[in-house]
C-alpha cells in the first residue's frame, strides 16, 4: 500500500496534475457557492473539458470539484441563508442565525474547519475500507454483481428525495432507457429506431441533459427571484482552536457522514441531517440548536463532507455509485477508458491511489481558499441567474458535442434536458434516473451471465450466500416504507 | 441636469422597465393532480411500448433472451406508473398547484434548445451562436446589452479557445 501511495504521490505532485487540482477546486468553489448549481452539475459540465487530459489529471480534477463544491456549499448557507448544495441546507439552521448575530466569521471558520476535519477523517476511512472492499469483491462473480446492483437500486429507490413510488418510477425509466441499443450478451438490436441509437443512449449527453440542462430551465423560470444580499459578512477568523471544543462532534459526525455516504442513494443531505439530529440529542446545549448553536454547524458540515469519501468507497471498489455525483464520476472514468470496481485496484492501482493523494493534497488548498476567500465566493451569488443560465446552456451543448463530435449528442442532451425538467416538475428527480443508467447494464449483463453459468436455474443463481444475503437485504429495504416512516428526504 | 444625473436617471428608468417586465410576466398554475396524470400516462405508454416491442424480439435457447429484461423493466414501469396514476386520481387530499413561472419564455427556450443542434448542423456553430446566444440570453432574462454581449463573447471564446484550441475539438 505504501508503495502505491508513493507512486501515486509522484504522479500527482506534478505541475500538470496540481494545476488540474487547483482548477478543479476553483470550479468546485464556484459551483458550490452558486445556489442551483450542484456538484453533479459542475462535474457533468466539466467532463467534456477532460477529454484531452490524461486519466490522472482528469480524475483528480473531477474529484476536487466534487470535494470543493461540498466545502463551499456552506458559505452561502451561512451568509445569505441560501445553501449552495442540498447537503448544506442543515448548515443554514444555525449558520444564518449566527450570521444575523454578527458572528459570521466564527460560523464560517467552524464550517470550513469542520469540513476539512470531516474530509480528512473520512479520507482515512476511505483508504482502508475501499481496499478491503475491493479485495473482497475480487472473488465476486456475476451473481454477486447482479445482487449488488439490486441492493444499490433498491436503496436508491427508498432513500432518494421525495416520494418513494416516484423514485422507483424514475429508476425504472432509467432502466428502460438503458435497454436501447445492442443487447450486452447476444448482440441483438433492441429499440434501435434510429441508426445513431445502435450503441444505446449516450451516457454523458443524457447526464448533461438530465442534471445541467434541466437546471437551466429552472433558472430561466426563476430568473426574477432574488437572493438576499450579504448583510453582516465578516471574514472567517483563522484560528484552529475554535474547533477544539467540538472535537467529539467532529469525529462522530465524520463517522456518521462516511457510513451514510457509503449507502447508495443516501447522500450528503441525509448524512448532515442525521448527524445534526444525533448531535442535537447528545449535546448539552441541544435545545439551542436551530437558533445559532455552533455545534450544529460543525455536525452538519463534518458529516456533509465525510459523505463525499463515503460515496467514493463503493464506487472505486465495487463500481456502484454512492451518490449522483459519484455516478457522474463513473462517466468521467469511463471516458478515460477506466472501469471502476475491484479490478481497478488490481490493474490500475495508480488511479484510486491518485484520487486518495489528490484528495489529501487538495485539503490544504481548499481550507486556504475557504478561509481567506469566503467573502469573495459569496459574491458569486450576485451573478445574475440569466447570465449563468445562458452560459451553462451553451456549455451543455458544446460539451455534449465534444463527447463524439456529432450533433446527435446535442440532440440527446436537449431531449433529456426537456424530459428531466418535466419529470422534476412531477417530483421525479434526475438522480435515480442517472444511477439507473449506470447500474442498468451491470444488472442485466450480470444476471444473464449468472443464468448462463447456472444452466438457466435462477435458484442456483440466488443460492450463493452473498447473493442470497444481498437479495434478502434488498427485499427488506424495499419493504421498509411499508413498516415505518421513510428516512429523512433530501 | 449634469451628465451624471442623466446617467443615473437612465439607469433608474432601465431598472424600472426591467422590474415592470418582471411584474407583468404571468405564471401558469397547473393542478398537481393533472401534471401527475399526464406524466404517468406518458410513462405508462412508454412502458407498454417497450413490452410490446420486446415481445417481438427473437428468443434464444437461454431462459433470459434479449427481450426479457426490457419486458421486466418496461412492465414494471407500466405497473408503477399505473399505480401512481390510480393514486393520483383517487387521492382526496388537497393537491399543491404546480406553478410554472415565465411559461412563455420557458417554452421558447426549450424550443430554441431543441432547434440548436439542427441549426448548428446546417449553418455551423459560430454563425448560429452569434444569433442564438443573445436571443437565448434575452429569453433567459438578461435585459442589459452589456450582459448580452458579455454572454455571447464568453460562449464564443469558450468554443474557440477551450474546445477548438485546447481540446482540439473541431466545431461544425
Amino acid at each position: 500500500m505504501i508503495e502505491n501511495f508513493l507512486h501515486a504521490a509522484a504522479l500527482v505532485l506534478t505541475v500538470k496534475v496540481m494545476g488540474a487540482l487547483f482548477f478543479g477546486v476553483l470550479v468546485g468553489y464556484f459551483v458550490g457557492a452558486m445556489p442551483g448549481l450542484t456538484s453533479s452539475i459542475g462535474m457533468a459540465l466539466l467532463i467534456p473539458f477532460t477529454f484531452g487530459l490524461e486519466p490522472i489529471p482528469a480524475i483528480v480534477m473531477l474529484v476536487s470539484i466534487y470535494m470543493a463544491s461540498d466545502y463551499a456549499g456552506g458559505i452561502p448557507a451561512i451568509l445569505v441563508n441560501a445553501p449552495g448544495q442540498p447537503g448544506s441546507a442543515v448548515t443554514a439552521f444555525d449558520g444564518y442565525p449566527m450570521c444575523n448575530r454578527g458572528e459570521s466569521g466564527l460560523a464560517l471558520n467552524l464550517a470550513i474547519m469542520a469540513s476539512g476535519a470531516g474530509a480528512f477523517i473520512s479520507l482515512l476511512l476511505l483508504v482502508v475500507s475501499a481496499q478491503v472492499m475491493a479485495s473482497s469483491a475480487l472473488a465476486f462473480g456475476p451473481s454477486e454483481y447482479f445482487a449488488l446492483a439490486i441492493i444499490g437500486l433498491s436503496l436508491i429507490g427508498v432513500l432518494s428525495a421525495g416520494s418513494t413510488l416516484k423514485a422507483i418510477i424514475g429508476l425504472l425509466f432509467g432502466l428502460t432507457v438503458v435497454t436501447i441499443g445492442i443487447d450486452p450478451i447476444r448482440g441483438t438490436e433492441r429499440f434501435v429506431f434510429h441508426p445513431y441509437l445502435i450503441d444505446g443512449i449516450p451516457f454523458l449527453p443524457a447526464l448533461i441533459g438530465l442534471f445541467a440542462l434541466s437546471e437551466v430551465f429552472v433558472m430561466i423560470e426563476t430568473a426574477n427571484d432574488r437572493i438576499d444580499r450579504v448583510k453582516h459578512a465578516s471574514s472567517a477568523n483563522h484560528s484552529l482552536r475554535t474547533l477544539m471544543p467540538y472535537r467529539r462532534t467532529v469525529l462522530r459526525s465524520s463517522l456518521i457522514g462516511y457510513f451514510i455516504g457509503v449507502i447508495p442513494g443516501a447522500g450528503a443531505s441525509i448524512a448532515s441531517l442525521v448527524s445534526y439530529g444525533v448531535a442535537k440529542k447528545l449535546s448539552r446545549t441541544g435545545t439551542s440548536f436551530g437558533t445559532g448553536n455552533p455545534e450544529g454547524i460543525v455536525a452538519s458540515e463534518a458529516a456533509n463532507n465525510a459523505s463525499v469519501s463515503g460515496a467514493l468507497a463503493p464506487l472505486l471498489s465495487l463500481g456502484i455509485p454512492g451518490s449522483a455525483s459519484a455516478a457522474v464520476l463513473i462517466g468521467g472514468l469511463t471516458i478515460q477508458g477506466l472501469q471502476p470496481g475491484p479490478l481497478l485496484f488490481a490493474d490500475n492501482p495508480e488511479i484510486p491511489f491518485s484520487i486518495f493523494v489528490g484528495l489529501l493534497a487538495g485539503l490544504p488548498i481548499m481550507l486556504l481558499i475557504g478561509l481567506f476567500g469566503a467573502r469573495l465566493w459569496v459574491q458569486i451569488t450576485r451573478i445574475p441567474r440569466p447570465i449563468i443560465a445562458t452560459v451553462v446552456a451553451s456549455i451543455c451543448m458544446l460539451g455534449s458535442y465534444a463527447a463524439a463530435n456529432d450533433t446527435f449528442e446535442m440532440m440527446v442532451t436537449a431531449t433529456f434536458g426537456v424530459i428531466g425538467y418535466v419529470l422534476r416538475r412531477c417530483d421525479i428527480h434526475p438522480a435515480p434516473i442517472v444511477l439507473a443508467l449506470v447500474l442498468g447494464e451491470m444488472l442485466e449483463a450480470n444476471l444473464r451471465r449468472a443464468m448462463i453459468l447456472a444452466n438457466d436455474n435462477f435458484l442456483t443463481v440466488i443460492s450463493h450466500p452473498i447473493t442470497a444475503g444481498l437479495i434478502l437485504a434488498s427485499i427488506l429495504v424495499l419493504a421498509s416504507p411499508l413498516f415505518g416512516r421513510k428516512p429523512a428526504a433530501n | 441636469m449634469n451628465s451624471q444625473d442623466i446617467t443615473l436617471t437612465r439607469h433608474i428608468k432601465h431598472k424600472q422597465q426591467v422590474e415592470n417586465l418582471a411584474r407583468t410576466e404571468k405564471s401558469l398554475r397547473l393542478s398537481g393532480r393533472i401534471v401527475d396524470i399526464i406524466v404517468c400516462l406518458a410513462l405508462l405508454t412508454m412502458g407498454i411500448w417497450f413490452v410490446v416491442e420486446a415481445l417481438h424480439m427473437p428468443s434464444g435457447r437461454e431462459a433470459l433472451g434479449p427481450g426479457t429484461f426490457p419486458i421486466i423493466v418496461g412492465g414494471a414501469l407500466a405497473f408503477f406508473s399505473l399505480l401512481q396514476l390510480g393514486l393520483s386520481i383517487s387521492a382526496r387530499r388537497q393537491w399543491a398547484a404546480v406553478e410554472v413561472q415565465r411559461p412563455l419564455w420557458l417554452m421558447i427556450s426549450m424550443a430554441m434548445i431543441l432547434a440548436f443542434p439542427a441549426a448548428v448542423e446546417r449553418l455551423g456553430y459560430y454563425p448560429v451562436a452569434v444569433i442564438w446566444v443573445p436571443v437565448f440570453g434575452w429569453i433567459a432574462g438578461i435585459r442589459s446589452p452589456v450582459g448580452l454581449i458579455a454572454a455571447t463573447l464568453i460562449v464564443l471564446a469558450l468554443g474557440k479557445f477551450v474546445f477548438e484550441m485546447l481540446l482540439s475539438t473541431p466545431l461544425p
